[in-house]
């Protein structure tokens, strides 16, 4: 049987054969070397061995390892979901060496404001305790970011942790920036808003739309600040750049009021060349966001 | 664990012209992780939207195509990472599967991950149907359907195919809130009850470790087929008993295809590696560069997350490196690396963070690239990409440059490396050159190509 070539599933492998032919009877085997670095836990590898063996021209070989880790944080990511303004809540890594060093954590920081650090501190059997706070005084909003821990470990000086939560208030929209992103010209297009109300006594009271056609030299640099103005066209004046699908019920948007909405935003065909920028009011009954605004841009393309 | 005999497995090799000969029947793509297309690094350039479009068009007859879960995930742990990138990946895809006429999405823990507002956003009323027999959500705004039943024509026969899907508990930890996830064991079996004797082709999609798919397919011996989607990133086809337990691997870089023939009581499964003999289809290329656009309007680039370097020192960028090492700087000029951010503008990807990421010096720090305007010297993948930020080595090399009455041989040592400055392990490429998207890197003969000349400090007059 002649081995003609060896592929493996990922630039991490390398697999080389003992030899190209092998005898009747005979036998070689496959020598597979796998770079763990990049990897933790469980790891699936494959290597195709390519032979002349017309009824099995591909055998597949799987490697399965378990690549230790010097350094774990428990848990290994934080999922929050929504947190309640007002509420906050408090939280804890624990970091620590599942093979026996002596570990040593030196520095943690988080890449976002809104989950903050309180304390670090060393417990017993080595083991890290990072204690962190999602204040109650937190602005609303979607959250994210990292979590990144100094250790001592050679091998892992660094350790990352993700998180993501969302603070809420009485409402949350998302996305809370509306890009239309590139649209030939001549097309309408349609984006989405999914507003949902989290405190049943608040309601939609109504949405509107603002949009600023593109000047010279916004085409020319590519954008531009929020202004609050439209600038006056010249020319004939094409249609809205950005409207809202007609609502019967809703005073100008797809919704008039509910637990739950999607608003429709509409990119005009007519819209010109060149990046448009507007805005999206919403207003609702609360009193801690009787407004709340979405920018919305869109780049329009010959 | 698995049995020793299922890991030697035989796939059938898959040149792309044979697939339209199958004539129909299902179409699986595995966790898309977000992979909207290739790193133009990479060599070969496997996957992405643009390919797989051009594939499914390519297919005669009728398709069912399914999508493994998660529309983002994976490396969220890169240089460049924003969260607010995933989003729109994710809404990209989402259109992506829409366009491709998708089936079924299965929901994956990445999925989870997004949360539940984002999950309704992007799979509002009318998109590809979500698929989960074990998670439950209790938002009203999103539907999971527990199964589904589609019909395809094979073999000239109209066949009824009932899909569960599962999404393993050990993938999520605790849930987030609002979602209930229940043990497979405890969810399939009043399903599989209720569809196995309604339907030709019962399948199970597993968002499972492969093992813990092998073991339901032992288990749930009903199942047909037995689609494992996760972690597994080169397709692997088994044939366990009565069952074809398969993955088509990560990022949609390969596809499994199973043609039933009803006359003979069984299918054939083939893979199919999405590879440079695909042309892009035009339409996914639209979109894709409507994302671009889209990480360019919402300014992602400034989004990055920025730490502050350890140890007080910071980014100084090349041209600071010059003046003592005129003979390395010369010499860097002329390597792609110097170019390494030209290399982006021209492929229009200078406004993607994760790309950015690899092409200038520190984007992830505070004294890090920012932009081309704010921080030229940052630019491309600099002395500082190797060597770390250069501001303590300048001061030392400052603090000893005032007249000692050294000879220059003497005061060339002294500036050496003496501050720890500046050495270089094969480890510190991995960072940029991972499988991903350098599969060929190999230390000795990329070092050659950018091996500058040792060079003694020369002093500053």
């Amino acid at each position: 049987m002649e081995i003609r070539k060896v592929r493996t599933s990922c630039g991490c492998t390398a697999a080389e054969p003992s030899q190209k032919v092998v005898p009747p009877g005979g036998e070689a085997y496959v020598e597979v070397t796998f770079d763990s670095k990049n990897f933790v836990g469980r790891v699936t590898k494959t290597v195709m061995v390519d032979t002349n063996d017309p009824s099995e021209p591909t055998h597949t070989l799987t490697l399965e390892a378990f690549v230790l880790e010097e350094v774990v944080a428990e848990p290994s990511r934080l999922t929050l979901g929504q947190i309640r303004q007002g509420d906050g809540r408090n939280l804890k890594v624990e970091v620590k060496s599942p093979t026996g060093m002596e570990l040593k954590v030196s520095e943690a920081q988080s890449s976002s404001g809104a989950l903050e650090i309180t304390s670090i501190e060393r417990q017993a059997g080595g083991l890290y305790a990072i204690k962190l706070e999602v204040k109650k005084d937190s602005p609303a909003g979607r959250f994210g970011g990292d979590l990144v821990v100094h250790t001592n470990s050679p091998r892992q000086p660094i350790i990352t942790i993700p998180f993501s939560g969302e603070v809420v208030s009485d409402a949350s929209v998302f996305p809370t920036q509306l890009s239309f992103g590139l649209v030939r010209r001549g097309t309408e297009a349609v984006r989405q808003l999914l507003i949902t109300f989290h405190n049943p006594g608040v309601r939609l009271v109504r949405v509107e739309v603002a949009g600023i056609l593109p000047t010279e030299a916004q085409s020319a640099s590519g954008g531009n600040p929020l202004q609050t103005e439209r600038v006056q066209e010249t020319g004939p004046l094409p249609a809205e750049v950005f409207s809202l699908r007609s609502d019967p019920g809703g005073e100008g948007s797809s919704a008039s009021g509910g637990a739950n909405c999607r608003i429709d935003v509409i990119l005009s065909k007519e819209a010109p060349v060149g990046r448009s920028e507007g805005s999206l009011t919403i207003h609702t009954t609360s009193t801690s966001q009787p407004l709340i605004t979405i920018p919305i841009s869109a780049t329009i393309k010959e | 664990m698995i049995p020793c005999a299922l890991l030697l497995l035989a796939l059938l090799s898959a040149p792309l012209q044979a697939q339209s000969a199958l004539g129909g029947c299902l179409l699986f793509s595995g966790e898309e992780r977000g992979y909207l297309e290739p790193c133009g690094c990479a060599k070969p350039l496997l996957g992405g939207i643009a390919k797989r479009h051009t594939f499914l068009k390519s297919l005669s007859g009728q398709w069912l195509s399914v999508s493994l879960g998660d529309l983002v995930g994976g490396d969220t742990l890169a240089a460049g990472h924003v969260r607010r990138q995933d989003e729109l990946k994710a809404e990209t895809l989402t259109q992506a599967l829409e366009i491709m006429n998708y089936s079924i999405h299965n929901l994956g823990e990445m999925d989870l991950d997004m949360g539940l507002d984002v999950l309704a956003y992007l799979f509002p009323p009318g998109s590809v149907p979500l698929l989960s027999s074990n998670v439950q959500p209790s938002s009203p705004l999103i539907e999971v359907a527990p199964y589904k039943v589609l019909e395809v024509v094979s073999g000239g026969k109209t066949l009824r195919v009932g899909f569960l899907g599962v999404l393993s508990p050990s993938l999520v930890g605790s849930p987030p809130s609002g979602v209930e996830i229940i043990p497979p064991a405890e969810a399939l079996p009043p399903l599989v009850r209720e569809l196995k004797d309604k339907v030709d082709i019962l399948v199970l999609l597993s968002h499972a470790p492969l093992e813990e798919s092998l073991g339901l397919a032992g288990n749930f011996p009903e199942f047909h087929l037995v689609a494992s989607g996760h972690g597994v990133d080169h397709p692997i086809v088994i044939k366990k008993d009565n069952t074809w337990v398969f993955t088509p691997g990560i990022k949609g870089k390969h596809l499994v295809l199973y043609h039933y023939n009803p006359d003979k009581g069984s299918g054939v499964m083939e893979t199919v590696t999405l590879d440079e003999r695909l042309e892009d289809s035009a339409l996914m290329l639209s979109l894709l560069d409507n994302y671009q656009e889209r990480l360019k309007e919402e300014r992602l680039l400034s989004r990055v997350e920025r730490f502050p370097l350890p140890g007080q020192t910071s980014y100084v960028g090349s041209r600071a490196c010059s003046p003592c090492h005129p003979a390395v700087s010369q010499h860097w000029g002329s390597t792609l690396h110097a170019t390494a951010y030209e290399t982006l503008l021209k492929a229009g990807r200078a406004s993607d963070p994760e790309c950015v990421a690899c092409h200038v010096v520190g984007l992830n720090y505070v004294s890090g690239f920012q932009s081309q305007d704010i921080s030229p010297d940052l630019t491309g993948v600099g002395c500082e990409g190797c060597h770390g930020p250069g501001s303590l080595h300048i001061a030392n090399a400052r603090s000893r440059d005032r007249p000692s009455g050294l000879s220059n041989t003497d005061r060339s040592k002294d500036l050496s490396l003496q501050d720890g400055y500046g050495k270089v392990s094969s480890e510190g490429c991995k960072g940029c050159h991972d499988p991903e998207h350098s599969p060929t890197f190999q230390f000795e003969p990329f070092w050659e190509r950018i091996r500058h000349p040792a060079e003694a400090p020369k002093t500053r007059g």
